[in-house]
């Protein structure tokens, strides 16, 4: 039933949104959901936290790219379609080879590794221009070869944003349904019990050291078809794709939406990759938001988003939302005014500082405001202050109700 | 069965000299223990006698610096605890040690795929087949656990999860078992509850078991050693303890008034 809706929403997304950019950002959004699933094999379900997960699918959009430029060069004669599996393989491959001796210890031990490891291959990277195209990266053409095999469906050729969106959303739901399909296996079930007591695990006849390198070379997999995607996407595998700024986004992607519900890591991508391709058109400042998002999210809603929405739900079915919501109001309404003092205050900032030598105008909701001038800042003062203060009182307040919610 | 590979009567564990130093200190010092097969075997003494730490050097959780470990007369000496655990030999410990966020069912699950013959199969459903489920079902119906199958073991009292910590060793089907203290920190009712779910679950299985009630311990067991700073001091039948100057001296303060 959800699947279905799913699939429909994908299926007829393009209709609503079918711009060029709406069709990239979508696409674009597909891949990182994908990537997203992939690490919380890792975080969610074995407790692995890595600070390295980038390397799999960097390696994987290398993978592709590789492929595709064989068969530019007639090199190779490859559905382009079936590419996204070899960057897998790629991802796959390299954890299996690196992840022996990187999984002996779970927890910060394996944190610090991943870190070392992730910065290694980045750094490996710039040293072999050959292989990874030095700064600049490596391209390549996805029109080169047939789309499917010769002959077949030849008025596919992936040239359309439209055509890349249905590979790409394609892909990403045969990954998702497969990490869903994992779910139900005894190496998922190991998996679970290493995250809560790897020492527990050894005493019933495993060991947790050949779970965590089965769960990372299965991560490293959907990591690398994810990888792939991108780059058939951009039709670019860069340095950039390996380093850590990706590696902290999946992070990111992943406790934003939360990593406790199988489709927390999805709604984590879906917000991301959102702030960082949409809303970067409309301001610089962009990363600032994403950070304080995440900082919010960590403090109010542990769960992450998914998390939240589980609760609201639960309410809901209890008929208990309209209690919940009741004394919490006046901080809704509070955190509201003081978000949008503090937007105000960013952009003015952002624009005093970026807008020097001239009088920079700020635009910020169809207004368009001089961030040298008293008004603005008075306006955000205006805003912030009382806005803090309410919610601060509000949250003291509904913290004491005894209505409180336990879920 | 293993039994009758090592023929009746046999041992099923065996300590030769076993040794456990940390720098200069000598926790266990030249421990040498036969428990038959079959046997209910206590193991007594002081805090900090070295009891813990004899499991952790039998179960594979440290290797000993000294001796030998046999089970069923075969080596396993400083084998990993996940290979000990597959020759037979599974164990608690004295905290309630479960799998947290599992439900209850699923942390039995996981305790019994290894006899189920499962590996670290991600290609197949657990759900199917290998009679899991059913043993599964099976132990949580000896420990009247069934109301809680689908809770997560995090949230279950701490009566429950000790109760299911001694399922988790049923499931794997050991034929060896070391509880260390399953009853610490229980109230009078719980732990006369325990000690005979313990002895209904365990029979047929060699158990040699950590426990500080001296009452159950003299009642239940078939033989009993008693342990002070990481020496057996002696070993026999709850009579011959009782008994033994020695123990009275070093470990029962001479009048030992809770044997009487």
């Amino acid at each position: 039933m959800g699947l279905a809706v799913g699939l429909a929403l994908l299926a007829l997304a393009p209709l609503a949104f079918g711009g060029g950019f709406q069709l990239g950002l979508m696409s674009q959004m597909c891949a990182m959901a994908l990537f997203a699933l992939s690490y919380n094999l890792l975080l969610g379900q074995t407790g692995m936290l890595s600070f390295g997960h980038a390397v799999y699918a960097g390696l994987g959009g290398y993978a592709v790219i590789h492929l595709l430029r064989a068969v530019e060069s007639g090199m190779l004669v490859f559905p382009v379609v079936l590419l996204p599996v070899a960057g897998g393989l790629a991802g796959a491959g390299f954890a299996a080879l690196i992840g022996y001796p990187t999984t002996r210890r779970g927890g910060t031990p394996f944190a610090m590794i991943s870190l070392a490891v992730g910065e290694l291959v980045h750094a490996a990277a710039g040293v072999l221009p050959e292989w990874f195209g030095g700064e600049g990266g490596l391209t390549a053409d996805r029109t080169a070869g047939p789309a499917f095999a010769a002959g077949l469906w030849p008025e596919w050729s992936l040239g359309s944003d439209l055509h890349v969106y249905y590979l790409t959303a394609a892909w990403t739901v045969a990954g998702a349904l497969a990490i869903h399909a994992l779910g139900r296996t005894p190496l998922l079930k190991l998996a679970n019990a290493v995250r809560d007591n790897p020492q527990r695990v050894a005493f019933i006849g495993y060991d947790p050291h050949r779970v965590r390198y089965l769960m990372l070379t299965m991560a490293g997999f959907f990591a690398g078809v994810a990888g792939g995607l991108m780059a058939l996407n951009l039709e670019i595998a860069s340095a950039d794709s390996l380093g850590a700024l990706r590696s902290g986004a999946v992070l990111l992607a992943v406790v934003v939406g939360g990593s406790g519900l199988f489709l927390g890591p999805v709604a984590g991508a879906v917000v991301v990759t959102f702030f960082s391709v949409a809303l970067s058109r409309h301001t610089g400042a962009w990363q600032l938001y994403l950070g304080l998002v995440f900082a919010a999210v960590v403090l109010v809603l542990p769960g992450g988003l998914a998390g939240g929405a589980r609760d609201a739900a639960r309410l809901v079915a209890r008929r208990e939302l309209a209690g919940w919501l009741r004394p919490r109001g006046w901080a809704a309404a509070g955190a509201l005014g003081g978000c949008a003092g503090l937007s105000l205050a960013i952009e003015l900032a952002y624009g005093r500082v970026h807008g020097a030598g001239g009088p920079a105008a700020v635009s910020w909701f169809g207004l368009t405001l001089d961030p040298s001038a008293a008004l603005p800042w008075a306006a955000a003062g205006a805003l912030l202050a009382p806005g803090a203060v309410i919610l601060f009182r509000g949250r003291g307040r509904a913290a004491a109700s005894p209505g409180e919610c336990d879920a | 069965m293993h039994d009758a590979q090592a023929g009746p009567g046999s041992d099923a564990l065996e300590l030769e000299g076993v040794g456990k130093r940390y720098g200069h200190v000598q926790v266990l010092d030249d421990v040498t223990l036969r428990v038959a097969a079959g046997e209910f075997h206590a193991l007594i003494g002081p805090n900090g006698a070295g009891k813990s730490s004899l499991f952790n050097v039998i179960s594979g959780l440290t290797p000993p610096s000294a001796g030998r470990v046999r089970l069923h007369g075969r080596d396993v000496t400083g084998l990993a605890a996940h290979r000990m655990a597959r020759s037979g030999l599974s164990r608690s410990f004295q905290v309630a040690n479960v799998f947290g966020r599992m439900s209850v069912f699923d942390n039995l699950r996981c305790a019994a795929m290894r006899t189920g013959g499962l590996g670290y199969q991600w290609w197949r459903a657990l759900d199917r087949g290998y009679g899991v489920a059913q043993r599964a079902r099976q132990v949580m119906a000896q420990l009247g656990l069934e109301p809680r199958a689908d809770r997560q073991a995090g949230e279950l009292s701490y009566a429950e999860q000790r109760a299911l910590e001694l399922g988790m060793v049923l499931a794997t089907d050991a034929r060896v078992v070391l509880l260390d203290e399953p009853t610490a920190g229980m109230s009078r009712a719980e732990t006369t509850r325990m000690m005979e779910l313990i002895r209904d679950t365990c029979r047929g299985r060699t158990v040699l078991i950590v426990e500080h009630d001296m009452q159950v311990v003299f009642g239940l067991s078939d033989r009993i050693s008693v342990m002070v700073q990481g020496e057996l001091i002696a070993t026999g039948t709850p009579d011959r303890i009782r008994a033994d100057e020695a123990v009275r001296q070093a470990y029962l303060g001479g009048a030992a008034p809770e044997l009487e």
